[in-house]
């Protein structure tokens, strides 16, 4: 029952064991041991892999990782308002080391529509619905980690949208990563149910103190009914040392819509998948993602749009803006079923390499059942705009502030289409920090004066 | 003012300039000529430094400072100021936040105190009336979408807020109907003073209709083949380039 490359899941395994029996249903004991089996059977992926072809995971194979314990590490009060990317104006859920802080967070009441609570508790309370939709996790066709977070996770949120509930504000999880010794593992656990006709914006903040190694392992599936719409933003904000691995999930049924902002600021290793499955007709699925990367930076997109019936339009929009030795991958796919007539589908890949030692690698897939659709892709890999660097240093601004200036004209198109104005302006903050100079951020985007 | 001598340049492996030399005195325009590809569009861009072209010999000085030895942003610092002959599109930067970034820079440099975005705005709005650019242009990304006439009138638009003390005016008259011209011309014309000079790089001699300029010259394959004042502009426009041409290269004819 063991891969060949067996010694790289030992150390998963001794966690799994060493955390022993804990006090879950039957359900979820069996499902997690069903999923233990499946990741060591298959392992950690290897070079040959195709889908790992361009990222290697050879420093997080050599190392060794420990859950931490359910009681969450302390992070001060006072802190905490430093290290949220935006005042949230609704409901705050805040993970450290993958355990809930109830001090920190601030979820609905009863009877509003919208049920937050940590998924341990609502697997302890039974919520309506949550056995199905946990185990709903192994039908996205994700990999080996998708299963590892399956066998290993402990908390994360379980999110419930009410029929008709619109919820105004955004629900922002914060998942703080700490881990001063360098073997700290987590494998937060989202799940999100949007019944008929909910509206829900969903902040997931991964957030890592300090440079030492760790990894992270989240995995957020959606499931959202007719007429629903949820719009999720994913920000990416690991330490230097981090290996970030996740997998989102999302199913869609009739005349519902989903958009994903994913932006990707920091991390050592990191590599997000997405599977967006369009199952019911008139479907919106918008998947957008900014990778801002230097150092020796990694960070690997992999997404694939199942369009499984008629009249379903899927936007994908994956920019890259890389300095230094960063390493940027895209991989894209989009499956257009023989039932999926009048498919609109559109991808496109933009990459900014502002070194000659950046790497970008754009893999576009497209693979097309159905006859009557519209799929279009493109990539570009390009250096900065000299024209544009000539245009500004002649009215007076200088090299450096240029250059800011047209980094941050590649990006806006991503970070405008962020409708919360307080994330927006954290998000353009941080895009302005990990660009090199100084240039005021405020006002840049066209409109945001 | 601004004296070039002897102005050699490249670009790759073509000599473009080959002794351009022109002195151009505070409150003066000049007119530069001459038929495509003699080398009009490159000493304006010699002037303003881009990194394309290669000075291979000559000298440019502005008010006893070496302009050759400057970054582009500090010639602007240093008043001066290139209208391009195409104006580069920039999606995601707005015209004001662009300009303002540029006006603040420029005032640093000079010592002067930087300008909020209200009083900018009031600023802007001023000289966008007198150039005749639609104020709803200021708040789109730079030139992004601009028409023709729209992106020269933004070239002007922005001489008039930087107010620059030399300005070299590249083929701003190409693209642009009889109403635009009129409207380009009167903006740069309501900047003349006795502190600012021009140099109007044109291929026709309708914009000097508009802007009348004090000398006119003419370049021909890297060097000015003559020189004379605004009449010689007329006399280009019935005869064409040839005879000038055939002129310097027979000089004892």
């Amino acid at each position: 029952m063991t891969a060949p490359n067996a010694a790289d899941t030992q150390t998963f395994l001794d966690a799994y064991e060493e955390r022993g029996k804990v006090d879950v249903p039957g359900w979820l004991a069996s499902h997690q041991e069903e999923s233990m089996k499946l990741f060591r059977s298959a392992g950690l992926p290897l070079p040959g892999n195709e889908e790992w072809k361009y990222t290697n995971l050879a420093g997080l194979r050599k190392r060794e990782f420990a859950l931490a314990g359910a009681q969450p590490h302390q992070i001060a009060s006072a802190d905490l308002s430093e290290l949220l990317i935006c005042d949230p104006d609704g409901f705050l859920a805040v993970f450290v080391n993958g355990a809930f802080s109830e001090e920190h967070s601030r979820l609905p009441e009863a009877g509003s529509g919208l049920t937050v609570e940590p998924l341990s508790a609502a697997i302890e309370n039974g919520s309506p619905g949550i056995e199905e939709l946990v185990a709903s996790g192994k039908t996205f066709g994700f990999e080996s980690f998708a299963d590892l977070n399956s066998a290993l996770f402990h908390s994360g949120a379980w999110i419930h949208a009410a029929k008709g509930a619109e919820i105004k504000e955004p629900l922002y999880l914060l998942h703080i990563s700490d881990s001063p010794d360098g073997s700290l593992m987590t494998h937060p656990r989202n799940v999100v149910c949007l019944e008929e006709g909910a509206r829900l914006s969903l902040i997931e903040d991964y957030l890592g103190l300090g440079d030492s190694p760790y990894l992270s392992n989240p995995f957020t599936h959606f499931q959202i009914a007719d007429n629903a719409g949820a719009v999720h933003y994913r920000l990416v904000r690991e330490g230097a040392g981090s290996f970030h691995i996740s997998n989102l999930g999302v199913r869609q049924a009739n005349h519902s819509s989903f958009a994903s902002h994913s932006f990707c600021f920091s991390g050592g290793v990191v590599r997000n998948d997405v599977a967006a499955f369009l199952e019911g007709e008139g479907v919106e699925c918008t998947l957008n993602g900014l990778t801002v990367g230097r150092g020796e930076e990694h960070v690997d997109n992999h997404t694939r749009i199942i369009h499984s019936k008629p009249n379903c339009n899927s936007w994908e929009m994956y920019k890259a803006v890389l300095a230094e030795k960063a390493h940027g991958v895209f991989n894209g796919k989009i499956y257009v079923a023989q039932d999926a007539q009048k498919t609109d589908a559109k991808q496109s890949n933009q990459a900014l390499l502002l070194s000659d030692t950046a790497v970008m690698d754009s893999k576009p897939e497209l693979e097309i059942y159905a006859d009557d659709v519209k799929c279009t892709h493109g990539a570009t890999v390009g250096q900065l705009n000299e024209d544009g660097l000539f245009y500004f240093r002649s009215r007076g601004i200088d090299k450096e502030a240029a250059r800011v200036l047209l980094v941050y004209a590649f990006a806006s198109d991503l970070v405008s289409g962020i409708e919360h104005p307080g994330l927006r302006a954290g998000v353009e903050a941080l895009l302005f920090e990990k660009l090199p100079g100084d240039c005021e951020p405020a006002g840049v985007t066209v409109g945001a004066t | 003012m601004l004296e070039i001598k002897e102005l050699q340049a490249k670009v790759e492996d073509t000599q473009i300039l080959k002794g351009v030399s022109l002195q151009v005195n505070p409150g003066e325009v000049h007119a530069v000529m001459g038929p495509n590809g003699s080398g009009k569009s490159t000493l304006g861009k010699v002037i303003a430094g881009h990194e394309d072209y290669l000075v291979t010999g000559g000298s440019v000085s502005y008010n006893g400072k070496d302009l050759l030895e400057m970054e582009p942003e500090d010639r602007a610092c240093e008043g001066v100021f290139l209208a391009f002959q195409y104006p580069v599109e920039i999606p995601g930067v707005g015209n004001n936040y662009f300009l303002r970034t540029a006006l603040n820079s420029v005032r640093k440099y000079r010592g002067e105190e930087e300008l909020d975005a209200f009083d900018f705005l009031e600023l802007a709005r001023e000289k966008a009336d007198l150039v005749e650019l639609d104020r709803s242009l200021l708040d789109r990304p730079v030139n992004e979408g601009f028409s023709g006439g729209e992106k020269k009138r933004n070239e002007v638009f922005q001489m008039a807020v930087l107010e620059p003390t030399l300005a070299v005016l590249d083929e701003t008259d190409s693209g642009l109907d009889i109403d635009a011209l009129k409207a380009v011309a009167d903006g740069v014309n309501s900047m003349r003073s006795p502190d600012r000079c021009f140099i109007v790089i044109t291929h026709y001699q309708r914009l000097l209709e508009y802007i009348v300029p004090d000398y006119v010259h003419v370049l021909h394959d890297g060097r000015i083949i003559k020189s004379g004042g605004k009449e010689l502009a007329l006399e280009l426009e019935e005869k064409g380039y040839t005879w000038i041409e055939e002129e310097a290269a027979n000089p004892a004819s």
